[in-house]
């Protein structure tokens, strides 16, 4: 009886699965907690998320639509069920952080796609990353997160363009662009007639713009940026390069604003690829080190 | 290619009756909980800014969806376009 007492406690799944978990290594948001969304088709950030699906796809052959995890994604199983030389839209990319914010495009031909003629879409030939078109792409995230507040934010986005310079800018992500007070959003730029170019990230009012930091490529890059007491300022980076700082502004965002874009599907729409955004409606300059330090071990960016 | 409307009313309307005639399935009889992330639109909607602003229907594809003279008024956005730039 003894004997079998062991074996059923070996065999019960309930209590397998949670030895397993306990010894499953801690993910980003495991260590670095409080995130309000985060996003990736890359890799799981969350050890409670593991084994879920990360995106949801709409394949354009019929409209059908599936869920994919991160493995899913890369062996051949979205591509297989997109079919041969087919495309699939994100139709869903789901929050990983536990609050239940997934994100969503309402309109069929602005939804990004991740599978492109029967490719996955990838920031390097190996991360899988959604596919932004430059024309009129975007996932707005306004409803999701509505009002930010611009004192007490951290993003992190894992990003590349796929082409500089541009004209007009391209938006990779905005969390507001409240005209005069409510901006928070980062882009690249291109100045006449010294054909400058670089990256921008825009802050609160009109030309709180931080343009200091090195320039605009099609490498893969960790774009983030910090507002909060601790910190003490608004500051934004691009991998370990400060692009500088400005005060800080307690105003809050509002309209449409999200990934991909300004507010419009033809505003300064992006032309890239995106792995990962994570935001944090709280000062997260403690972390940033190891924060980094997580991403560059995965994503290799510098 | 831009569909353009003297209001958003209408520019939503049409676009919606689009998403119905494709066979979107927020439209069918399903539970309203169950049409968060459903798919409402076909097209992408701008408009311009200011006092008054017209709309347009930004058509990317799904063509098959409009009327012969609506297809045959396609075109770029007009050029008194009022657009807000990035200051």
């Amino acid at each position: 009886m003894g004997c079998l007492g062991r074996y059923v406690i070996i065999m019960n799944p309930l209590i397998t699965g949670a030895i397993a978990s306990s010894y499953r290594e801690n993910l980003l948001l495991d260590d670095y907690s409080g995130a309000v969304g985060a996003y990736s088709v890359s890799r799981y950030l969350k050890k409670d998320f593991t084994n879920k699906a990360v995106v949801q796809l709409r394949r354009d052959s019929d409209g059908a639509t599936a869920d994919f995890t991160p493995t899913e994604i890369t062996d051949g199983t979205a591509t297989s069920w997109a079919g041969m030389g087919q495309s699939a839209r994100v139709n869903i990319w789901y929050d990983q952080s536990g609050n239940g914010n997934d994100i969503s495009q309402s309109s069929l031909y602005n939804k990004p796609y991740l599978i492109i003629s029967g490719t996955v879409q990838t920031l390097d030939g190996t991360k899988a990353a959604v596919d932004f078109d430059g024309t009129n792409d975007a996932i707005w995230i306004n409803s999701q997160f509505p009002d930010i507040v611009l004192n007490n934010i951290s993003v992190f986005c894992v990003a590349k363009y796929d082409t500089v310079p541009t004209t007009p800018s391209e938006c990779l992500y905005s969390l507001g662009w409240t005209a005069g007070s409510g901006r928070f959003f980062m882009q690249n730029w291109s100045s006449s007639p010294s054909y400058e170019y670089g990256y921008y990230f825009g802050y609160a009012g009109t030309w709180d713009a931080l343009t200091g930091g090195p320039s605009a490529d099609t490498s893969k890059h960790l774009f983030h940026s910090i507002a909060g007491s601790t910190l003490g300022h608004f500051e934004a980076w691009v991998d370990t390069t400060s692009m500088g700082y400005v005060t800080l502004s307690s105003n809050t965002t509002s309209g449409t604003y999200g990934l991909g874009g300004v507010n419009s599907v033809t505003s300064y729409a992006f032309d890239g690829k995106m792995s990962e955004f994570i935001l944090y409606q709280s000062d997260q300059y403690s972390n940033i080190a190891s924060i980094r330090s997580n991403v560059n071990s995965y994503y290799t960016l510098y | 290619m831009f569909l353009l409307f003297n209001s958003e009313e209408e520019a939503v309307a049409r676009n919606v009756q689009a998403a119905k005639d494709a066979g979107f399935s927020y439209y069918a009889d399903i539970p309203e909980e169950e049409k968060d992330m459903h798919t409402i639109y076909v097209w992408g909607m701008t408009h311009e800014e200011g006092e008054n602003p017209r709309y347009a229907l930004d058509i990317e594809g799904g063509q098959d969806l409009l009327t012969e003279e609506e297809v045959s008024s396609l075109g770029d956005l007009p050029e008194d376009w009022s657009y807000e730039i990035l200051d």
